[in-house]
């Protein structure tokens, strides 16, 4: 009988001890997927043929000594280019776009033998808190169905949280990693910029994108980290700096590690449910030998603000690519080279990215430049300086993932755009900073909804996170807690 | 303003936004030249909402000049780690023309085909 909540050590034991085949393995969350993906929409494609393929090769080499992560089915963020499959970014401009080559992760992946069960719902071109900007539709939270699942990797952290998959891939350009983490309960990090090759991640705001994982436990995390992450050449803002030790070091004891606890984290805009289940958490930290310290990250606020410049500016930078030439969608109705540019991205791109191209191209005009996009990058300097400071007294810093629990869904887009742009309050100002951070399960509303608490390291200290993660895991039953919706896919 | 590059259209952009108590509106002549840069169509009946819109998105990002800041982090500076560097200037394997061709929307063999740019 195959679990689908198992870890990626429990999996990987089951196959070594030939409990199961690759191929049953792999039937059995293809099978998973989609049954649940009629209610859940969190896959665009499932790849059922090439999946089944690569499962039944591992059976045939199950001989041969293997890479310690062979035969593991996971899914990637359909942001990741996979060779010749479809690969959308949640958008109608990349509908049926089949990429040339393998994004640096998926082709690492491949040669480690891990098998791809498909590529998952996101909001379009990773711009969105909900997934509700995807033109494949919205999806839904396995723990109630009327909410979303956050976003942008929404069906990544969706297909991790009802069992659909052991973990998943997924992009963190302000919060889409850990937020949707959060709102599914379930484990997510957010590497150090530059830490894991962004070659072939559909770029959306390059200077804050940043490669990471969904999965059950900082310990899966762990083991993404250890075989997933590293200096890529084909990435120029990869950085050759030695990886860490990041399965044997999870082990280690936390007492005199010094946890820092920003009073900006834990303000009036914080749900008093989210905090409350944060102070007993802090409470095992104690117990666990840590020293709570106090701290000030003082621009917190300042930091929305400035990801709400420099995130469109760089964005419509990268998103010019997409005029119906080389590749993607092209509009039917045009006489001459500008109006397929214009008709093209009009009818290709939705409505919350066609709005943040637009804003940047203002915050980058001539006149408004230093006003805006400058100014901004001075504020992440001081938002940088803040985490510095901050990290001189402590080792890694505990708070909230999100100010509130899931929202529920709309079916109309909201007509005051920021309405929901203070949702990622606490993860933005991290990648500002460029650091680590890791959103892991703290406990329940009264609503059963899941509550995420974050923790941030040092730039390139991910072993540190995911140590504090695994420790806090191995004191607390939260990240368990299943939805039950994921029992009725069994079988 | 059809026949300029979208380069040159970059350069030569003088957005006259009007500040009204220090806070900056969009008006919706220049909702349409941000159209023309950004190369999205956008009809006269779509400029009212999105000024509404776009004027909510500036209102809200104002706030970073609502501070003044320390001298010592006035800086634009990029992280340390972050230095540019270069690859080696070689030959690496790259998809054959055919592939790439097929990949657009429109091509005849190996050739993307796009509408006369130059009569």
């Amino acid at each position: 009988m195959i679990n689908p909540t198992s870890s990626i050590s429990e999996i990987k034991r089951n196959l070594d001890a030939r409990s199961y085949s690759h191929t049953e393995l792999t039937e059995f969350f293809l099978n998973r997927i989609e049954k649940a993906n009629k209610k859940l929409n969190c896959f665009i494609t499932i790849s059922r043929e090439s999946a089944l393929k690569e499962a039944a090769i591992a059976d045939s080499k199950s001989n041969r000594a293997s890479s310690p992560f062979s035969g593991i089915p996971y899914a990637n963020k359909d942001i990741f280019c996979t060779n010749q499959i479809r690969t959308t970014c949640g958008s109608r401009m990349l509908e049926n776009f089949l990429p040339l080559y393998d994004a640096e992760i998926v082709r690492c992946a491949k040669s480690l033998g891990l098998i791809m069960l498909g590529k998952t719902n996101m909001d379009e071109f990773a711009m969105g808190s909900t997934n509700e900007t995807s033109f494949f539709g919205a999806v839904k939270n396995p723990w109630d169905l009327t909410k979303v699942p956050g976003g942008s990797s929404g069906g990544s952290a969706v297909a991790v949280a009802a069992g659909l998959t052991p973990f998943a891939t997924g992009s963190d350009t302000g919060g889409s990693i850990r937020q949707p983490a959060a709102l599914c309960g379930v484990t997510g990090l957010k590497p150090t910029y530059g830490r894991i090759s962004r070659f072939g991640m559909i770029a959306f705001a390059s200077s804050l994108d940043q490669a990471g994982f969904i999965t059950r436990t900082a310990e899966d995390c762990a083991f993404c980290m250890e075989f997933l992450s590293g200096f890529d050449i084909k990435d120029s803002t990869s950085i050759d700096i030695t990886k860490g030790d990041y399965i044997s070091e999870l082990d280690t004891k936390l007492r005199g590690k010094k946890v820092g606890i920003p009073k900006e984290y834990f303000d009036r805009n914080l749900d008093p449910e989210i905090g409350q289940c944060l102070d007993e958490a802090k409470d095992i930290f104690s117990r666990l030998g840590c020293k709570l310290v106090d701290i000030e990250l003082t621009s917190t606020e300042m930091a929305v603000a400035s990801y709400y410049i420099i995130a469109p500016a760089e964005c419509s930078s990268n998103l010019a690519r997409f005029d119906g030439v080389k590749y993607g969608f092209r509009s039917k109705y045009s006489n001459d080279l500008d109006s397929l540019y214009k008709n093209t991205r009009d009818e290709g791109f939705g409505t919350e990215v066609k709005r943040r191209i637009l804003i940047g191209t203002y915050a980058l005009s001539s006149g408004y430049y230093d006003k805006y996009y400058e100014q901004a990058q001075r504020v992440r300097s001081v938002i940088r300086n803040d985490f510095k400071e901050a990290f001189k007294k402590v080792d890694v810093i505990l708070g909230p993932t999100t100010p509130s629990t899931a929202f529920p869904l709309k079916n109309v887009a909201p007509s005051d755009p920021t309405e929901l742009y203070s949702s990622d309050l606490y993860t933005i100002p991290v990648n500002l900073a460029g650091l680590p951070a890791i959103s892991i399960p703290a406990g329940f509303t009264r609503k059963k909804l899941p509550i995420g608490m974050q923790l941030i390291g040092q730039a390139f200290n991910e072993h540190v996170v995911l140590n504090v993660a695994h420790q806090f895991q191995l004191h607390s039953e939260w990240h368990r807690i299943t939805p039950k919706f994921s029992e009725s896919f069994d079988g | 303003m059809e026949k300029e590059t979208l380069n040159q259209l970059n350069y030569n952009i003088n957005i006259n936004t009007t500040i009204k108590g220090n806070k900056v509106t969009i008006t919706k002549k220049e909702i349409l030249k941000l159209g023309e840069l950004a190369k999205i169509r956008i009809s006269e009946s779509e400029v009212e909402e999105l000024q509404k819109q776009l004027n909510k998105i500036l209102r809200f990002v104002d706030k970073i000049n609502d501070h003044s800041l320390k001298e010592k982090d006035d800086t634009l500076a990029v992280n340390s780690f972050h230095k540019g560097r270069l690859r080696p200037d070689e030959i690496t394997d790259h998809p054959d023309g055919l592939s790439v061709s097929k990949n657009s929307p429109h091509n005849s063999e190996s050739l993307i085909t796009v509408p006369l740019v130059i009569e």
